[in-house]
């Protein structure tokens, strides 16, 4: 114990102290490199209460917590406003504000990464541009950044923190992500950019010239000599050239058009191992040429070609002409990713694109095809489906194939059928994702000429060829009962999402349908949507997206495939939970059901698969937790098997009424929708 | 089997295996070898040897640690430690530093995880003051220059 004649002693000292003024710090705390591993695993709370303890810890904890910051608002928001009068004035800084500078300045240096995003400007006229500003004046902000950077606003001697000089403002900045859409947001953005950065995402989109959006990456490449991961927007752009001393390991470049003089340029740029190119073409003169092949070439050079790519992503609003001329620089093998986004103008570019990959891309693993055609007139009895595609199988070690097409008419050409599945599933049995979406565009998919062909037979090779099959997005005739006999049926555990896209279902049909699907993939959900571009591989269920995507969709189309996976999402909730209540019959865990401790001896508990319905009169009137103590775990565990089975069947009940939501549109708005939010269906 | 002597000239003798979880003693061994010689440990002493022994003794199965360095940033900030751990770890202030210090030393990597993680759960939730009582940190700060700092941090707390 203390001394409570000490601690009276030191009541008048400035701050409180420790009472036991005999004991040090710990050594082990002022050992910088151990401090900082513990200071790594503290919750930006703690390292804040850290800071303020002494100054032995201040610069430490802070370069921590600083290094978590992304936003320069909060770097601004923290200067107070007669510091930031002082310096846009550009006087000498008194003395007093010497050490809050120093350490403005030490957190500034902290950071690790840091988001600008300027508003997108309005529809208003031009001049508006000064009052659409994200951050405090654009013309203080930038002369604030320029005085704190600035070498000498005052001596750092006996500072609290150690600046060491000449150093960038922003001396450890790896990550930048810039959004400007006017000029003077670029010019306030070019601040933050310094050769320690690695990584940065830039948009500039505003009326400006090419030779304006040449400067720009020039600048980018002289202040960023260090980048290794480049995104620009920016759809000024004609040439890379600027670039080519970086070492990038990844770009990622928008294009107003690209030459073929410009995919040498790509090839000259060793060290890149992901590319993505997004190239408009607006240009009638341009479009006018995309029919052609592009001529045959023997460039076997080291300099021209593009081997030392691991992924490439081209999306474009041309022809594939642009695709295949970059093919063609392949030689070794080596693509592991390809992402294809183009216009199939004829079906000659589409066979040679075939050709090509088959015979360049063998190392493929990954392969995303979004093959966009003007019209869908296809000779009578012509056919697109895999037969179209069957070169493709050469590259064996494929493990993800997304296929997706669409037109600008009402229908795409592509017909997707069970034999599909089976040549597919053959060819490729280590499948992990597969997606085959043919009819995005359809406005009228109940119509018979756009029936899917794949049934319940198909799924079931699918799930007996591809046990590895993780995600799957696929239109299937699910009202075709074409159900395999039990021999073909080979459930796969391993399959985690299964997108139903334009399935025709009745309502009537759907707990049949979930029933099915969770016999083939016991495992699996249901969701609907379109996976965005294949980038962020994920099942999309907001509207809105697909709805910005494909804004000719008939809605009521639409609706119907979103209510469809909707219900046999939930049907397939109760499968499960059935399955679970069944086995859980003799063995009942309610910690499963958020409640804990499990009550010993719960051999009388459970609502099985025939006996969903409690009688109200089971429900124990006195309900809380003392009760159920009292009368034993027993009572316990009938409690959460009432409650659970009680749920269920309001989940039902409202699911039912859901489906029939077309006769009860007023029962809808009042009752089901709030009904629905509050159960989280 | 091993013998190392510690700092108060105490010779523990261990099972090779037990002793090899620390790096330290790994690459001596490795660049000297097989020797009766036994190992100067002069920066640890008999009583946080004896602790670190019975650690290394508990995880002498566990298997190697995956390599990845420089990976800091990405890692989670997770201060879970398993049950056995947490009871070792449960020592006066003094013998965690120490404990912690040892492994540092010794280049065990995770058993200084350990110790940092159960340092980082004592911070977590204090106020300034309390961390200044837990660790006897003298505060140093003018009560102006307290406040800027907080007002400047305190950002962080509403996250």
């Amino acid at each position: 114990m203390e001394n409570p004649a000490a601690r009276l002693s030191q009541r008048d000292r400035r701050c409180d102290q420790p009472g036991d003024r005999l004991k040090p710090v710990h050594r082990c705390l002022l050992m910088e490199d151990l401090m900082l591993q513990i200071f790594k695993l503290l919750d930006s709370r703690s390292l804040c209460a850290m800071a303020q303890t002494g100054r032995a810890f201040h610069e430490l904890s802070t370069s921590v917590l600083w290094s978590r910051v992304c936003s320069i608002q909060t770097i601004l928001q923290i200067i107070p406003r007669t510091l930031v009068d002082l310096l846009v004035s550009g006087k000498k800084i008194s003395h007093e504000y010497r050490y809050q500078v120093n350490r403005l300045r030490h957190y500034v240096a902290s950071t690790r990464s840091v988001r600008m995003v300027f508003e997108e400007p309005t529809a208003e006229p031009k001049d508006s541009i000064t009052h659409n500003q994200t951050y405090m004046e654009l013309y203080t902000c930038k002369r604030l950044l320029g005085a704190l950077s600035g070498p000498d606003l005052c001596e750092s001697q006996a500072s609290l923190v150690r600046i060491p000089q000449q150093r960038h403002f922003f001396a450890h900045l790896r990550v930048v992500h810039l959004q400007c859409y006017a000029k003077e947001h670029w010019e306030l953005g070019q601040q933050v950019l310094s050769d320690s950065l690695e990584n940065l995402e830039a948009t500039l989109e505003w009326d400006m010239s090419k030779e304006e959006a040449q400067d720009a990456l020039l600048l980018i490449a002289q202040t960023c000599p260090n980048l290794r991961h480049l995104d620009v927007r920016c759809w000024q752009i004609q040439t890379v050239e600027a670039l080519t001393k970086l070492r990038l390991r990844s770009l990622g470049m928008t294009y107003a058009f690209v030459q073929e003089s410009e995919i040498d340029v790509l090839a000259g740029m060793k060290t890149i191992q992901h590319m993505s190119l997004l190239v408009e073409t607006d240009d009638p003169e341009i479009t006018a040429k995309t029919a052609e092949l592009p001529r045959p070439s023997d460039q076997t050079s080291v300099y021209s070609s593009l081997d030392h790519l691991e992924s490439l992503m081209i999306r474009t609003g041309d022809s594939l002409y642009l695709c295949i001329a970059m093919l063609r620089r392949l030689h070794e093998h080596k693509l592991r990713a390809l992402h294809l986004d183009a216009e199939c103008i004829s079906d000659r570019l589409m066979r040679t694109c075939i050709m090509e990959i088959s015979e360049r891309c063998i190392g493929l693993v990954s392969f995303y095809w979004h093959a966009r055609t003007q019209n869908s007139h296809l000779k009578p009895g012509e056919l697109r489906n895999w037969k179209t595609l069957e070169a493709l199988g050469a590259c064996r070690d494929l493990t993800s194939f997304q296929f997706m097409s669409s037109s600008k008419e009402d229908c795409t050409t592509w017909t997707w059928a069970d034999s599909d599945l089976a040549e597919i599933s053959g060819v490729w049995p280590n499948l992990e994702k597969l997606r085959l979406i043919a009819l995005v565009n359809a406005f009228d998919y109940e119509a018979d000429r756009y029936r899917p062909q794949i049934t319940w037979r198909g799924l079931a090779i699918l799930a007996k060829n591809c046990p590895r099959l993780k995600l799957a997005q696929l239109e299937f005739d699910a009202s075709e009962y074409g159900w395999p006999v039990n021999e073909d049926i080979d459930p796969a555990e391993s399959m985690e999402m299964l997108c139903l896209a334009w399935t025709r279902l009745d309502g009537a049909d759907y707990e049949a349908a979930a029933r099915r699907i969770h016999q083939l993939w016991p495992n699996t959900n249901v969701g609907w949507g379109l996976w965005y571009g294949g980038q962020v591989e994920r099942p999309d269920d907001h509207s809105e997206d697909i709805v910005n995507r494909f804004p000719d969709l008939h809605d009521k189309s639409y609706e119907q495939a979103l209510k469809a996976a909707f219900a046999i999402s939930h049907y397939l909730y109760y499968v499960k939970q059935e399955e679970i209540t069944a086995r859980s019959l003799t063995l009942v865990e309610p910690d499963q059901y958020g409640l804990s401790p499990a009550p010993q001896g719960t051999q009388n508990g459970g609502y099985g698969r025939d006996n969903t319905r409690p009688a109200m009169a089971q429900i124990p009137s006195n309900v809380d937790g003392n009760a159920a103590t009292e009368t034993g775990g027993g009572t316990r565990t009938n409690w959460v098997q009432v409650l659970l089975a009680m749920s269920r069947r309001t989940r039902q009940y409202i699911l039912e009424l859901s489906i029939r939501r077309n006769s009860t549109t007023i029962l809808e708005s009042w009752l089901i929708r709030p009904l629905r939010r509050a159960l989280h269906l | 089997m091993i013998n190392l002597t510690t700092s108060d000239n105490e010779t523990f003798t261990v099972d090779k295996k037990v002793a090899e979880k620390s790096v330290l003693i790994k690459n001596m061994l490795e660049d000297v070898g097989e020797s009766d010689q036994a190992i100067p440990l002069p920066n640890v002493t008999a009583s946080v040897l004896k602790k670190v022994l019975e650690w290394c003794e508990h995880h002498k199965d566990d298997p190697a640690p995956p390599e990845n360095e420089d990976k800091d940033d990405t890692r989670k900030r997770t201060t879970d430690i398993s049950e056995w751990d947490q009871k070792f770890i449960a020592v006066d202030q003094e013998m965690l530093f120490e404990i912690i210090l040892a492994a540092n030393y010794l280049d065990i990597k995770a058993l200084l995880d350990v110790g940092c993680k159960t340092v980082a759960n004592m911070i977590k939730g204090k106020t300034p003051e309390e961390i200044r009582k837990l660790f006897n940190i003298v505060n140093d700060f003018t009560p102006e220059e307290e406040a800027q700092i907080k007002k400047e941090n305190e950002w962080a707390e509403d996250r």
